[in-house]
């Protein structure tokens, strides 16, 4: 068994690398800050209680981004439909360099929020996770054509509403 | 690829790279400005996906991290060495485990005894032990994760030590192993001077105050009770004024 200073330091790693990709996740699965932050910490720490079966680091953002869906679904889906379903995007983002804070993006945001949850899903594992279309399909146990479909109108859904608000 | 076959795709994967794709992307007059839109577009989204994570999200991940691990020691109650020790001698019955961990303490004598091992941490230098640990958890110069009084109580309490009135400023407390197995405190006190680290290490004693000076840190360990009380922060502003609140808070039973 790995001893725990190492254990620590690759914890530590994993940590620095993918937090902010896991509540970025997090976030759109649950469009609330204060639960996309609970849900980072309850994947981050499921992920240290199970580090020794991480083999390969390359797979750390898979592995979380796996363990993130899963906590989401266990406990957070149900709490999620007692909520006002409205997300407060002003409060998504301190006015930072990296955050588009115009109107358009604003917009699309809203937009994002709107998408029927099967679309949303995997334009976001695609955008933020990197993920190949194949990969997707693995992560929500669907096939790869239907990934591309809801890839396509996902796409096509949120250029709608940016070119009607253009127009 | 045709035409639609490529509007199809470039919607749900800009960035393809399949040579047909790339091929079609480069040759088309008309696909190649929509691919180059849907990209434009694609970079938007990405844009508007990302939101900001908390500063110090990272920072309280690995702090939740640290108080999970000590209180998985804690209920397993006994430290590595001693199940080590359970292991060799509490479970006769096993001859075939005794004989592996025998095998094994020998192997580790040998391995210290020529040399390839450089340093048994048990004999390090009090003064490198707490720059170790120091450096190890400085992220928790970034939480914020004031612990209630009754809760810190029981941390002193555990190496006999009291708390006879409020520290103000605490912004991280927790029982800590250091680097050699020993048990003591880990605190961080905000001050008007910057944030200090303070570890009270119970069952080492120093025998004189010394300076300590790593890696950008400056403090001093200091007898204390029965054991020494080290006290650092950046440049070393913070140390006199943490150590003053520490002093006057905390007593040995």
């Amino acid at each position: 068994m790995p001893d725990e200073h190492d254990a620590r330091v690759r914890f530590n790693r994993i940590v620095s690398e993918y937090s902010q990709d896991v509540f970025r996740y997090a976030f759109w699965l649950c469009r609330d800050r204060t639960m996309a932050e609970e849900l980072s910490q309850e994947t981050f720490l499921r992920a240290w209680k199970a580090i020794d079966s991480l083999d390969d680091e390359k797979a750390a953002k898979s592995w979380l981004f796996t363990i993130v869906r899963r906590e989401n679904a266990r406990q957070y889906e149900r709490k999620r439909l007692d909520m006002v379903d409205d997300v407060d995007f002003e409060r998504v983002g301190a006015p930072r360099e990296e955050y588009d804070t115009s109107t358009e993006a604003f917009v699309l945001r809203r937009a994002l929020e709107a998408l029927p949850e099967e679309y949303r899903e995997p334009l976001v594992l695609q955008v933020i996770g990197g993920y190949s279309t194949e990969e997707i399909a693995e992560q929500m146990g669907i096939k790869a054509g239907a990934v591309m479909t809801r890839l396509f109108r996902a796409r096509k859904k949120l250029r709608e509403v940016l070119g009607e608000r253009e127009e | 690829m045709n035409c639609q076959e490529f509007e199809q795709r470039v919607w749900a994967e800009p960035h393809c790279d399949e040579p047909g794709f790339v091929e079609h992307m480069q040759s088309c007059p008309d696909c190649g400005p929509l691919a180059a839109e849907v990209r434009a577009f694609d970079g938007q989204i990405g844009a508007a996906l990302r939101v900001d994570c908390p500063d110090d999200l990272a920072a309280r991940i690995r702090a939740r991290q640290v108080l999970l691990a000590d209180r998985d020691r804690e209920s397993n109650g006994r430290s590595p060495w001693q199940r080590f020790r359970d292991l060799l001698l509490g479970q006769r019955s096993d001859w075939v485990a005794a004989y592996a961990v025998a095998a094994t303490v020998l192997l580790v004598v040998g391995v210290l005894y020529t040399g390839v091992v450089d340093e048994d941490p048990r004999l390090m230098p009090i003064d490198r032990l707490v720059a170790e640990h120091t450096l190890n958890e400085r992220y928790l110069l970034d939480v914020d994760m004031p612990m209630p009084r009754d809760e810190m109580a029981e941390i002193f309490g555990h190496f006999g030590a009291q708390l006879v009135s409020d520290i103000d400023g605490v912004t991280f407390a927790n029982g800590c192993v250091l680097e050699n197995g020993i048990k003591g405190a880990h605190l961080v006190l905000d001050t008007p001077q910057g944030k200090a680290i303070v570890l009270m290490i119970p069952s080492r004693r120093v025998d004189d105050a010394q300076a300590l000076r790593f890696a950008g840190f400056e403090g001093r360990i200091a007898p204390y009770g029965q054991g020494s009380l080290a006290v650092i922060s950046e440049q070393g502003s913070a140390v006199a004024p943490a150590e003053a609140r520490i002093r006057e808070a905390v007593r040995w039973l």
